[in-house]
């Protein structure tokens, strides 16, 4: 009975590594059975039936039309709610004042109902495009405070000078970590926008270098793709590669690699991509 | 494997537009759900129709998929799953239909002879999986198309570890016999 088990569990596991490509060394002290079904399994994969490549082409066509128009009709629903909304009085009234609200507060902010001082007609306007204050030049003080003006209040009457921060965080992985010679590679890049305002990224996939371990020089390249991607804050964008284990010189290549990304071009300037955790994989060495 | 993890975030985070992410969805499991029903239909262009209706329902239901629910390919294959059962409770029992319309593309790097000997050889196979009980060919066409391993099978059928094992174990034996039998016969 234990050995009936024992059969069956081999077989599972075997048969796992058969369906994802591995080849199984030949036991000659294997049971016989089980040999007999690996094979027959082995067999099996062979023939698997695949769907024809017409058929695949043309259902995917459909799909998308189909799935273009679900968002279509997606978007015309959003667009006729907000359209019911502001039908209704109640709400008009009420975005009315919340409109007032916003304005009077943004008056308020510049200083339009702020009470005038004879002294302060004579003392230079804040611009931002004329006048500079230093944090030695005081603003004569009004009844209730003397708080000196510093350059901290600055950004709120110069918010096109304060540079754009960008911050993109970049993941990625391979499908396997030990293949097979000949066996094609998979990279995944996953890149995120972490700021807090929308970016938009060119030439993407960025360049993606795969290095050997051993001379710690590139042994393939994937240049820079030509999409452009604008991403919200949070919003991800990922790529999937693929390798022949080729490299430079069509030579098929073997070892250990890890896995490099270039920097990125945003607004012309380079962007330091980092990965925060190194992704190696070795290619074994066919026997 | 983080791959794995990178591969369940694509369609619930729609990093690209939902086509794209949906696109590459397709790709990936398209042969493996086509198998899984020719496995169990017999017929070349009903099993190409069902799929397209398993993808149709995918598609409906893409954007509310999370991956910390199900595996995606868990998903997939139970609305597969629910688009048989619907189709043999509409169709009133399961019929296996002569295999005489398969016409899949023939694969560029066979010999004519190569490709006529593998279609033949895959139509027997799945006449031999159409005699087995409802059980095996289940367990067959999950481990053979969706390249399931044996807990994920059980997830999805509801029963044991080693009763999947055990089944399988006994449903390749049993085709191996008789596939044996109508090839050598």
């Amino acid at each position: 009975m234990d050995r009936k088990r024992e059969v069956e569990k081999k077989f599972a596991e075997y048969l796992d590594r058969i369906l994802a490509g591995e080849e199984i060394p030949t036991d000659p002290g294997m049971d016989e059975e089980l040999h007999a079904a690996l094979d027959f399994a082995r067999k099996m994969s062979e023939i698997r039936p695949d769907p024809s490549e017409s058929y695949q082409a043309q259902l995917k066509a459909r799909l998308l039309q189909k799935l273009d128009e679900q968002e279509a009709i997606a978007r015309e629903k959003q667009g006729r709610f907000w359209k019911s909304i502001w039908r209704q009085p109640v709400w008009q009234g009420a975005i009315m004042v919340a409109f007032a609200v916003v304005v009077v507060g943004l008056l308020c902010r510049a200083g339009a109902f702020a009470p005038e001082f004879p002294e302060a007609t004579t003392t230079p306007t804040i611009s931002p495009t004329t006048t500079t204050i230093t944090p030695t030049q005081t603003i004569p003080p009004p009844p209730t405070t003397t708080t000196t003006v510093a350059p901290t209040t600055a950004p709120t009457t110069t918010p096109t000078q304060i540079p754009q921060e960008v911050f993109i965080s970049v993941y990625a992985d391979t499908d396997k970590l030990v293949y097979q010679p000949g066996e094609e590679v998979m990279i995944g890049i996953v890149l995120t926008n972490d700021g807090p305002t929308s970016i938009t990224l060119e030439n993407l996939p960025p360049i993606v270098s795969l290095m050997a371990a051993d001379t710690q020089q590139p042994v393939f390249t994937f240049s820079a793709g030509n999409e452009i991607r604008t991403l919200t804050p949070n919003q991800t964008v990922h790529f999937i590669l693929t390798w022949n284990q080729e490299d430079f010189d069509g030579e098929s290549v073997t070892g250990l690699f890890y896995v490099e990304i270039e920097d990125l071009i945003y607004n012309g300037q380079p962007i330091l991509l980092h990965l925060d955790q190194p992704v190696q994989f070795d290619i074994l060495t066919e026997l | 494997m983080f791959f794995n993890i990178l591969m369940n975030i694509i369609p619930e985070k729609v990093a690209r537009s939902t086509a794209e992410a949906f696109t590459e969805f397709y790709s990936n499991y398209l042969p493996k759900v086509f198998r899984y029903i020719s496995y169990r239909i017999t017929d070349t262009h009903l099993a190409e129709d069902l799929t397209a209706i398993v993808f149709e329902k995918a598609l409906t239901k893409f954007k509310s998929y999370r991956s910390e629910k199900a595996a995606i390919s868990t998903w997939i294959f139970r609305i597969a799953r629910n688009t048989l059962i619907d189709h043999f409770r509409v169709s009133g029992r399961q019929k296996t239909i002569p295999l005489d319309r398969i016409d899949n593309d023939p694969k560029t790097d066979e010999t004519p002879e190569e490709t006529f000997l593998e279609k033949e050889e895959s139509k027997i196979l799945r006449q031999c999986i159409s005699r087995l009980s409802p059980k095996e060919r289940e367990i067959i066409s999950l481990k053979f198309s969706a390249e399931m391993n044996n807990r994920q099978i059980a997830g999805l059928l509801g029963l044991s570890d080693s009763n999947v094992g055990v089944i399988l174990y006994r449903a390749v034996r049993k085709l191996r016999d008789d596939f044996t039998e109508w090839h050598d016969g």
